[in-house]
């Protein structure tokens, strides 16, 4: 069979070798644009703090919901990040009266893909060099898509007040693109950008006025 | 002669992905809610009939995702409400899958043309206004057969759940809302 194939010309054989080998590089190892600036809610800015400091409960939360959070409470006045913090009640974070205490967690995260059976195509097309225009016109219109959903909460308490306040919410990032991806560039890309993406969602929830907590 | 073979064997292949196929259904039933604000809610599993290999626990939050997003296309307000959220809009979408099934990638690899190994993705649910008393109740069904070498379960389930989403999402629009027979 491979005989067949190959059967008498070495130099149609090596256009097919290096086709193959192009697409194959190409499509598991090129990374597009797996997520664009649009793909993700604009930023929060808190009202600046005069007095108490925001107090963040981070064990356990993914880096990028983390930053996120971060970067928003450093924007607004102090943070303080406990090291250690023992049970479920928030007011155990407490400092003084005027603290903010802040705990996110995030719930389920589902990704989906169809990059994989593309690139699966685009390389079984790509050992014909009579078919290997399918390849390359399918590579320009059959678009790629990554979705992930996301779940998450956030638990605020304004320390002078008597309950925390819970704001549960989900986040769907999808991306959409043209030519070629790898599968691990747009998981990664969605695994990073999906929580941060809920941690913003949840901010501009709790804080909806660039002012204090709701 | 390959080279014919091979050719029409990739238009085959390329003309047949992305299509789902689905039962029949009912005439529609018509209720209007255009416009307003809607909230879409996590469609739960209880009492779906599953036989599919990958996680799927996120599947109700997705297809809720799907159909919210797909409404924003339509020029709708829509947000998606994780089980356990407060849903803010004047009308709810609210339900439960039916059906999630991965089919079989072998009896799709012979016979996904003629419905073989079928992947599946079915829902039903209602459509309710919050301050009146009448409800649109929809169902829908999708099958999804070809893909690569058969087709991986995990991207035609996709497939069935992505074109799931965009009905519901039509009959929303539309207000012309179907039921599976």
């Amino acid at each position: 069979m491979i005989r067949r194939l190959y059967r008498g010309a070495p130099r149609v054989m090596s256009i097919r070798v290096a086709a193959i080998a192009i697409v194959s590089v190409v499509s598991t190892g090129c990374a597009s644009t797996a997520i664009g600036p649009s793909d993700l809610p604009p930023e929060s800015h808190p009202a600046e703090r005069k007095a108490g400091a925001f107090v963040l409960l981070l064990e356990g939360v993914p880096d990028p919901m983390a930053d996120e959070l971060r970067s928003f409470a450093r924007a607004g006045g102090d943070v303080r990040e406990p090291k250690t913090f023992d049970g479920e009640d928030l007011r155990a974070g407490c400092g003084e009266p005027a603290d903010l205490v802040l705990r996110p967690r995030l719930g389920r995260e589902y990704f989906a893909s169809n990059a994989w059976d593309r690139n699966l195509t685009f390389i079984y097309f790509s050992v014909f060099v009579v078919t290997l225009p399918i390849t390359v016109v399918s590579a320009g219109t059959w678009p790629w898509y990554a979705h992930t959903v996301v779940d998450g909460q956030l638990e605020v308490l304004a320390c002078e007040s008597a309950e925390p306040v819970k704001y549960i919410d989900s986040f769907f990032l999808r991306s959409e693109g043209r030519w070629f991806v790898r599968t691990r560039t747009l998981r990664e890309a969605q695994h990073e950008g999906a929580p941060r993406g809920l941690m913003r969602q949840l901010l501009s929830e709790a804080f909806p006025s660039h002012g204090s907590a709701r | 002669m390959s080279r014919v073979a091979a050719i029409a064997a990739a238009c085959t292949l390329w003309a047949c992905a992305g299509t789902t196929s689905g039962p029949e259904q009912t005439p529609p039933a018509e209720f209007q809610a255009p416009g307003e604000r809607i909230s879409v809610i996590e469609f739960s599993l209880e009492g779906a009939s599953i036989s599919y290999a990958a996680p799927y626990e996120a599947f109700g939050l997705l297809v809720a995702e799907l159909i919210a997003a797909e409404l924003r296309d339509r020029g709708h307000r829509a947000d998606a409400v994780p089980a356990g959220g407060t849903p803010t809009g004047d009308f709810i979408v609210s339900g439960r899958i039916t059906r999630i099934d991965g089919g079989s990638r072998a009896a799709r690899y012979w016979s996904g043309q003629y419905g073989g190994g079928a992947a599946k993705f079915g829902l039903e649910g209602y459509v309710e206004a919050v301050d009146q008393e009448t409800r649109a109740p929809f169902s829908d069904e999708r099958w999804a057969g070809t893909g690569p070498f058969g087709g991986e379960s995990v991207s035609l389930v996709q497939r069935c759940v992505r074109q799931v989403a965009r009905d519901i999402a039509e009959m929303i629009h539309t207000g012309k809302f179907r039921q599976l027979r």
